[in-house]
């Protein structure tokens, strides 16, 4: 089990990713408790998808964004990464709550040494410009 | 003024630094006949233009102007009110009411349906202008223009131009590349500082140059 301050912080201060958004998750609620309005700026969304293209947006205006959401809607999110994400090439980090995946969108399962693995994600993801997501289970976070 | 009249002469009335969004397909098809140094065309027909608008205001201090018509405010309209509630002072949506989709002749859209769309849109946060009286000749329209150099947003402009079914001239495919636009607008935005809070010590682009 991962302490969510130090996933947060990680996030925050060392791949800094400073503007959230997303639809509420109760498998990221540990998260959502801590996060620091000082470090990071958290907007929740009506839908995936605006959550999706406020996230974009602020990706265009050059600062690293991330996307919160609940993994079993990772479909209703397919049409806006298809006309937006992947032909305008904007890689936006998705945090999923869950561990439901599709073969559309680059993802990993977090294990105990997440951050290689979310380092490896953001490389990849910086250097392809395409959008990926981690996928982080029930109980792996407190 | 017929609605490519209308966005031309509303473009020119705007600062060389401001953000232009063209939002829906028709839209974007046309905007190759705009000049304007700042422009993104968001080539799709499913609203998702109105929240990437939401998200770059809240990047930069630069004023964002969304045009798009009204068959595109309805398609997400959770979207509109995060923009109306979002305060957001250098955030600007100009619909042009056609009352039809472009696509299809002669189908029209339920904006003329809702017995009003303007105080919807009040109700959510925004100021609501229109501006079709002003934009009914080109020297009238010489009026709005210290109207829209001072405005604050979220604002709502509406207009409703004179030829509704206006045909698209050029529908069939994009004269524009949008890596190049998006590109181009990364240099833009490269703002010291950010209308939403202070900016993250390094920005995409560091990432990018490893």
């Amino acid at each position: 089990m991962i302490k969510a301050k130090e996933f947060m912080d990680y996030l925050c201060n060392k791949l800094e990713f400073r503007f959230f958004s997303g639809v509420p998750c109760h498998e990221l609620q540990p998260l959502y408790n801590e996060m620091n309005s000082s470090t990071m700026h958290y907007i929740p969304a009506v839908t995936e998808t605006t959550a999706v293209g406020i996230a974009s947006g602020v990706w265009l205006s050059n600062i690293k964004s991330c996307v919160l959401m609940d993994s079993n809607k990772i479909n209703s999110i397919k049409p806006i990464l298809d006309d937006i994400s992947f032909k305008m090439k904007i890689p936006v980090l998705f945090i999923f709550g869950g561990v439901c995946k599709q073969d559309y969108l680059k993802t990993v399962l977090l294990h105990k040494n997440y951050k290689k693995q979310v380092d490896d994600i953001v490389t990849c993801m910086d250097i392809e410009r395409l959008p990926s997501g981690i996928l982080i289970k029930e109980g792996f976070l407190s | 003024m017929k609605k490519n009249n209308f966005i031309k002469q509303f473009i020119s009335f705007l600062n060389k630094d401001d953000i232009i969004i063209f939002a829906g397909k028709h839209i974007c098809y046309e905007s190759p006949n705009y000049v304007q140094q700042n422009i993104v065309c968001i080539n799709d027909d499913c609203g998702y233009g109105m929240s990437i608008a939401l998200g770059m205001a809240m990047g930069t201090k630069k004023r964002v102007y969304l045009i798009c018509e009204d068959y595109y405010l309805l398609k997400d309209f959770g979207s509109v009110i995060h923009l109306g509630l979002s305060k957001i002072a250098n955030l600007f949506i100009v619909i042009i009411v056609t009352g039809y989709y472009p696509a299809v002749e002669n189908m029209p859209t339920i904006a003329e349906s809702i017995p009003n769309i303007k105080s919807l849109l009040f109700s959510t946060g925004f100021v609501v202008h229109d501006y079709t009286k002003h934009f009914k000749t080109q020297a009238t329209a010489k009026l709005a223009k210290g109207l829209i150099a001072s405005a604050r947003g979220p604002l709502a402009v509406f207009m409703r131009p004179d030829y509704s079914k206006e045909t698209c001239t050029c529908v069939n495919e994009a004269d524009y590349n949008i890596i190049e636009q998006i590109v181009k607008l990364k240099k833009v935005l490269k703002d010291e500082s950010t209308a939403l809070f202070t900016p993250p010590l390094v920005v995409v682009d560091k990432a990018e140059a490893k």
